[in-house]
């Protein structure tokens, strides 16, 4: 394929992806790896999962992450392609519900769509998780490091989701896990 | 309250997307509620809540809606500019290094290290919001059945969201018609 067929083809999946985006971008982020990863073997799931953590290591929407890995699959205009896939039919649809429907008034409806997709984001969010540390543990040399990816997942998902400390800023658990990474991995 | 220009909108968004590492949204409450004061408490959470029914980042929605309630499409722009045109332009400064170090042998453990520990922050990101699910078998069957299909069975998530949503969505319609006695309830 060349760069202008790659990025075509991401253009059309991420727009798609866009729409469906309930609950936020990161609910995306497994089928984008799917996509990327699994089926055309642009860039592996280590570095998906790299150009992951290094997007919530910086300032900025999380859907910029996506920049990174279009970058990593097409350079420059990748990113430029994989950004506006991603923001510009989720966003013209808000636009255009709020142009032509704009209350921001609750509603039995609307109680039904919070409560409905509440589940169904959870559900995905948490295999989203899933499949980042699937991911992340592919990049390791040997067993002890696949068992000790997954050992840092499980256990920053757990601590800052339940524990006392789960209002420490993310760049803690981040620098953390650089710091055993850069050691044992 | 106080009402922005367009030029306010693309400086207070930027600086929200700047300020935010891991979680834009607690910034944007306290930029736009309480240092700017364009929307008062009640107003921010009806937006937020609006933006959750629609596809799109959170913080992606609120920026649409706030810079069209102050300037229609122009300030949707302006407001979706401040909070991407800089940080791309840093995303992309991080895409050239990591493109130069990602061979790097010890830079490896350290990308495996941080790609793990993201994972984890998202799989945080999802106990905390099973914490505010409603306690009921139909939302844990929905949750398991989402789960598995995307993290184990790889399935295209337009099929995971389109079928469980339309189920979902029925249930809690039913349910919430019918209060006190609905099939999940325990």
């Amino acid at each position: 394929m060349t760069t202008l067929e790659i990025i075509g083809a991401s253009v059309l999946h991420l727009a798609m992806l866009s729409l469906i985006s309930i609950g936020g971008m990161h609910v995306v982020f497994p089928d984008i790896y799917r996509f990327v990863v699994e089926q055309h073997q642009w860039i592996t799931g280590a570095q998906f999962s790299a150009l992951v953590a290094l997007g919530q290591s910086a300032p900025g929407p999380n859907l910029l992450a996506m920049a990174l890995v279009g970058f990593q699959v097409a350079g420059f205009w990748g990113a430029v392609a994989y950004a506006l896939a991603l923001v510009t039919p989720s966003s013209l649809l808000c636009y255009g519900v709020m142009r032509f429907a704009g209350r921001t008034a609750e509603s039995p409806w609307k109680r039904a769509l919070r409560i409905g997709f509440g589940p169904v984001t959870v559900g995905v969010v948490i295999a989203s998780g899933i499949v980042l540390a699937r991911a992340a543990a592919s990049g390791t040399q040997d067993d002890l490091g696949w068992a000790l990816a997954w050992a840092i997942a499980a256990a920053v998902g757990l601590l800052s989701g339940v524990g006392r400390v789960s209002k420490l800023n993310p760049l803690w658990w981040l620098g953390g896990a650089a710091l055993l990474g850069g050691l044992f991995l | 309250m106080n009402s922005p220009s367009q030029r306010d909108l693309f400086r207070v968004f930027l600086r929200i997307a700047l300020s935010g590492i891991g979680g834009v949204l607690p910034h944007a409450r306290h930029a736009l509620v309480e240092a700017e004061r364009w929307l008062d408490d009640a107003e921010f959470t009806a937006i937020l809540s609006a933006g959750q029914l629609l596809p799109g980042g959170n913080i992606i929605n609120v920026a649409i809606m706030v810079g069209m309630r102050f300037h229609g499409a122009r300030g949707a722009l302006m407001a979706l500019g401040g909070l991407l045109l800089v940080p791309f332009f840093i995303f992309i400064g991080l895409a050239l290094i990591f493109r130069e170090v990602q061979d790097v042998r010890w830079l490896k453990g350290v990308f495996a290290g941080i790609g793990a520990a993201s994972a984890g922050l998202i799989l945080g990101t999802g106990i905390k919001l099973l914490k505010a699910q409603p306690k009921r078998v139909w939302a844990y069957a929905v949750m398991t059945l989402a789960c598995v299909a995307i993290a184990f069975l790889k399935l295209p998530l337009i099929w995971v969201v389109g079928g469980l949503c339309v189920v979902s969505v029925a249930i809690a319609w039913w349910l919430d018609a019918t209060p006190h006695k609905g099939p999940g309830a325990r």
